[in-house]
């Protein structure tokens, strides 16, 4: 388990240009069923079958259905063998006469898609943080922590983004790592003649960068200087 | 160190209860307009946590900080929703929060009271008491 869970770097309108995110283990469950009605209940949520009550038996909420009777499910789509047309998961998972039926779960990710939609998100809540200030020169959001995650954000004087967001249990420096990150951005990615400012950064000398800095983060778990 | 300001919502997002005392730029909104925008933020900023964090256990957002206040979050199981603005660098909020939360539940509690007795509830009495509690904070001033 790695202390680092996010890397993201907004532009100054608020879309993601990059997003870095550490390899966890997902959890993924099979669960055979055999007879209708289903011990949880499902609904779709942002395309995809995912378990909104009756948690059981290792089965928990916001899991997500990855395949059926060993086909992958796309979306809340799969292909049932030798048929053509793609079969939607709930509607199959309805019908009495498909039962006996293997289905796993799979634990909450979080999409690209998803990753642009928060990114936005994090953009306005950053603004509504200097609208709402009660003192005077109020930055926008810098750290915002839950009982799960900390969430660090850098924002450069050209309006760019850079989020990290750790463990609830990690004390990186985080700033450190910020300004770090800055500067792979800019010696990398702004100097670097074939990238257009403000678009996705696709650069091999930043993430080769990026991927040094996060090691020796994670290492000098702590410390203040890395 | 400083408290600058307090609100309190139930859970519709109806402003119960907001005091400040050293507050020293106001929104630009109107009173109404900024409860609003308090809420909502809360309610965006607790989606976005949910959405970012895939563990299975439940969370509280706690704070988030700017460089120059620090807004502290507390949601009781009742849905009421007691925010506190401050200096980035006050400690023992939480205690604070939940100190707010107690006088909250007592005096609406008597306040209910009053109003089947069919008299008016006495508001400032709410609000001296969760002034009490503030200025005694080590953190006020």
């Amino acid at each position: 388990m790695t202390h680092i869970q996010h890397l993201f770097v907004i532009n100054r309108a608020g879309s993601l240009i990059y997003h870095w995110e550490g390899k966890n283990e997902v959890a993924e469950i099979d669960k055979t069923y055999t007879s209708h009605p289903m011990a949880v209940h499902l609904e779709e949520v942002d395309q995809k079958a995912v378990v909104v009550f009756g948690e059981k038996e290792g089965v928990k909420l916001r899991y997500y259905v990855k395949s059926i009777n060993n086909s992958p499910v796309s979306g809340t789509r799969f292909f049932v063998d030798n048929e053509e047309e793609p079969q939607n998961v709930l509607e199959f998972l309805q019908k009495p006469e498909n039962f006996p039926v293997t289905v796993k779960f799979a634990a909450p990710t979080i999409s690209t898609n998803e990753k642009i939609i928060l990114s936005s998100m994090f953009h306005s809540l950053f603004t509504i943080a200097v609208q709402l200030s009660p003192c005077m020169k109020s930055s926008g959001v810098e750290v915002l922590e839950t009982t799960q995650f900390k969430l660090f954000c850098l924002q450069t004087r050209t309006g760019v983004k850079f989020v990290v967001i750790t463990s609830a249990a990690s004390n990186i420096a985080a700033d450190t790592l910020l300004s770090k990150m800055y500067e792979l951005y800019a010696d990398f990615a702004l100097k670097n003649p074939f990238y257009s400012i403000d678009m996705p950064i696709r650069c091999q000398k930043f993430e080769e960068g990026l991927k040094i800095l996060l090691d020796r983060a994670e290492k000098s778990n702590g410390a203040l200087t890395f | 160190m400083t408290i600058y300001n307090v609100y309190i919502f139930d859970r519709e997002g109806q402003c119960l209860f907001y005091d400040e005392w050293f507050r020293t730029k106001q929104s630009g909104l109107s009173k109404i307009q900024e409860y609003k925008l308090v809420f909502g933020m809360m309610l965006s900023m607790k989606s976005f946590s949910e959405r970012l964090a895939t563990a299975d256990s439940n969370q509280t957002v706690n704070f988030y900080k700017t460089s120059t206040y620090k807004m502290t979050f507390l949601e009781s199981a009742t849905g009421i929703k007691i925010l506190i603005n401050t200096d980035p660098n006050a400690n023992g909020i939480r205690e604070l929060l939940h100190k707010i939360y107690q006088a909250w539940t007592e005096t609406a509690n008597s306040a209910a009271r009053l109003i089947s007795s069919e008299t008016e509830p006495d508001e400032s009495f709410l609000k001296s008491r969760v002034k009490q509690i503030v200025t005694k904070h080590p953190c006020y001033v």
